[in-house]
């Protein structure tokens, strides 16, 4: 796959998943046909170099995919399971790429206290809201200690493990996972010093947003174009209107902050966009349920499919309080001389 | 609001190459060596505020005016990401731009798109040599965010147009040698038609010049009077009667430029300076910087969809919304932030930060209000 395809990817992604959507809905979510069909298209390996067993394709063709996750509200684990591949191959473990569904622990949720024991590792204490793990054949661990590049790989069904669990505001599984001291062979960690890997997560993170975003106007301005009050469609009236117009505006912020985090992908850059994505993805989904009133909290409408996530995605993995510190520290501590040059890069 | 017509052949044609590393490069480098020796002291709103004829000069002895010009008209057909390269920084270090920032950036283009060979010859060079300075003498009285309902009136006389009427809020008239300036030709079923584009000389009998102070005390403001002003016809711009949809996509080039981001740029600068040490306002600073970041990247796009010969009259409305926007909340991130209080006759940062306040309100105003263009962008895709 090339750059090319990632516009076919977009278009692609709409309709399987629009096909997918009423299984995909199902409650309590489960990984049925609907998984099996995302992993005969090889979704979950794009983006994965095809020399390290992946399916080939670049950055752009997975954000595409991700955003197509968020355009569609889709509750499948395509995200996490990318991210687990794409650190499994850069370690060499195309093994792995074999499983069902792996997943990794949030650092940002866990307390895991990791012990040498000669070769062998054991490991104690608690990844909290883990996506997905109540359905994964492998949990993937990055070692706090290690700088971020050496992981560990175990399966999820030891008895040493304890899975409880949880859902997010959209009803996306985010499980507790106990480990009482597991212990994993020297067999079952590795090294992967793919330094974009960091970053991923959070860039996959904004497209799935972008999506979300995307498709909350969609819904409202069809809404509020159909819907007569005071014998006129709402989009008549000015003020509403003019909201309508404001949220395309965020729509369009929010990809160009996409888009500038996607060409220069540092650590920084990647916090900026999720921040200002976040801000954009909060002002669309309050200014949705107002233009929709009553009804667009009703359960058998579609609207909080996408206000949920619009909700719940912004403060998963990092909390949003905590980036805009870390953005606001990072300015000032660089100070007004490089300002201007890190705006830029 | 309709489409913008194609870019002419000749704007379009292949442009040369530009490294615009290195261009960058050479305007820092011009730039903070000017700031150095005091060749200007750096403001905010400076494509407003600024005028200085002196400095403007030097740019166009350094080629970097009318870039993306053809070259037969002193132009170099620089791609439109050159100037950008070279107005962003410009705005950034907040330099004296006013001068030739109305004929650099919307007459200029109006000119090229549908000025006469002759009017061509007559303006484009002269502006990229920045001999010529232009007001815009668009509002009335009683015609602000609806334009067309101006009611200056051009009336068909020997050798042109017999001019009368009274434009209002057309900063610097008192300076510019020309104006350019709409007026009503006819009177039809729509309030549209009629109107008529003229470029006309600031020095020609019967106009008259009264300067509108602004809250600041700031003379750039002015009243301008035509009483029986004769406009030869080789002065009109483009098509008579046609002027409403020649401005409309005039106001797209003034919409979706990076000074619709930078205004208050200088001012954050302090402000990162002055907070360090103040973790209560790193969240607010963090994300203004992540918004800043997301606002150039939309600027940047207008500026690649120019140069693609497309239309972003609804793209630069967006960022002019979102944009300015983003500039007040600088202002008034920095008034909580900086150490000093705004004193209008402060000295630094203090006289800074009281020229920023009370320029702030017109950052949403000018080109277009806020409620204007989200009329307009809701006109363009209603559904």
């Amino acid at each position: 796959m090339t750059t090319e395809t990632a516009q076919m990817l977009r278009s692609l992604a709409d309709d399987v998943f629009g096909s997918l959507a009423a299984e995909l809905r199902s409650d309590p979510p489960g990984l049925g046909k609907p998984w099996d069909t995302i992993r005969e298209l090889e979704w979950p390996a794009v983006g994965v170099p095809e020399s390290l067993g992946g399916a080939g394709g670049d950055l752009e063709d997975v954000l595409a995919l991700a955003e197509g996750v968020g355009r569609n509200a889709v509750n499948v684990p395509l995200l996490p399971a990318h991210s687990a591949y794409a650190v499994a191959a850069g370690g060499g473990r195309t093994d792995l790429l074999d499983k069902r569904l792996a997943v990794e622990t949030q650092p940002r949720w866990s307390s895991l206290r990791v012990e040498e024991l000669g070769r062998r590792l054991r490991i104690s204490g608690t990844a909290r809201r883990t996506a997905w793990a109540r359905h994964a054949d492998a949990l993937l661990i990055r070692v706090p200690e290690a700088a971020g590049s050496r992981w560990i790989a175990c399966d999820p069904r030891d008895p040493a493990i304890t899975i409880t669990p949880g859902l997010n505001l959209a009803g996306e599984p985010r499980d507790d996972v106990l480990f009482d001291n597991l212990v994993v062979g020297a067999a079952n960690r590795w090294e992967c010093a793919d330094g974009s890997l960091a970053t991923r997560g959070t860039l996959l993170g904004c497209a799935a947003l972008v999506g979300a975003i995307d498709a909350t106007v969609s819904l409202t301005a069809r809404y509020v174009s159909d819907r007569e009050q005071f014998g006129r469609p709402l989009m008549a009236l000015q003020s509403v209107a003019q909201a309508v117009a404001l949220m395309r505006c965020q729509l369009s912020a929010a990809r160009a902050a996409a888009e500038a985090a996607r060409q220069a992908p540092t650590v920084v850059n990647c916090l900026a966009a999720h921040v200002d994505i976040a801000g954009c993805a909060g002002r669309v989904a309050r200014s949705a349920h107002d233009l929709h009133g009553a009804m667009g909290v009703a359960g058998e409408y579609g609207l909080h499919l996408f206000t949920k996530r619009l909700w719940a995605w912004p403060e998963e993995g990092i909390r949003q309080a905590d980036a805009r510190v870390e953005l606001g520290r990072h300015a000032a501590e660089r100070g007004a001389e490089k300002l201007w040059a890190d705006v830029i890069a | 609001m309709t489409a913008m017509s194609p870019v002419p052949p000749a704007a379009q044609a292949g442009r040369a190459h530009v490294d615009l590393g290195r261009l960058r490069r050479e305007v820092q480098a011009f730039l903070t060596d000017a700031r150095t020796t005091g060749a200007f002291t750096p403001t905010v709103d400076c494509w407003l505020r600024g005028f200085d004829p002196r400095f403007s000069r030097e740019l166009a002895a350094r080629g970097w005016l009318g870039v993306t010009w053809p070259e037969r008209f002193g132009g170099r057909n620089w791609p439109n990401a050159a100037r950008f390269v070279i107005t962003e920084e410009l705005l950034r270090f907040g330099a004296p731009i006013t001068a030739h920032w109305m004929g650099d950036r919307q007459i200029g283009p109006s000119v090229l798109r549908y000025g006469t060979p002759e009017l061509q010859h007559e303006f484009l060079p002269r502006i990229v040599a920045s001999e010529v300075t232009f007001c815009i003498c668009m509002s009335e009285p009683n015609a602000g965010s609806d334009l067309a309902a101006l009611t200056t009136r051009a009336e068909p006389a020997d050798g042109g147009w017999l001019l009368n009427g009274t434009k209002i809020w057309t900063s610097h008239a008192q300076h510019a040698s020309h104006g350019y300036l709409l007026a009503r030709t006819s009177r039809g079923e729509k309030r549209h038609d009629g109107l008529t584009e003229f470029i006309i000389d600031m020095d020609w009998p019967g106009i008259t010049v009264t300067p509108v102070a602004d809250m600041s005390g700031g003379r750039h403001f002015n009243e301008v009077v035509f009483s029986n002003v004769l406009v030869p016809a080789s002065r009109v711009l483009g098509e008579v009667g046609n002027g409403w949809r020649q401005v409309t996509e005039q106001l797209s080039f003034e919409r979706g430029g990076p000074e619709r981001v930078l205004t208050a740029y200088p001012l954050l600068e302090h402000a990162v300076t002055q907070v360090a040490g103040k973790p209560h306002l790193y969240p607010e600073l963090g994300e203004l910087i992540a918004r800043l970041r997301t606002l150039r990247r939309m600027a940047l796009s207008l500026t690649d969809a120019l140069d693609r010969g497309e239309a972003p009259v609804q793209q630069a409305a967006a960022l002019k919304v979102v944009g300015t926007e983003f500039e007040q909340r600088v202002v008034d991130f920095a008034a909580r932030a900086l150490d000093v209080e705004a004193d209008p006759l402060g000295d630094g940062v203090a006289g800074l930060l009281a020229g920023a306040i009370t320029a702030s309100p017109g950052f949403t105003i000018r080109g277009g209000s806020t409620g204007v263009l989200l009329s307009i962008l809701a006109k363009g895709r209603n559904r």
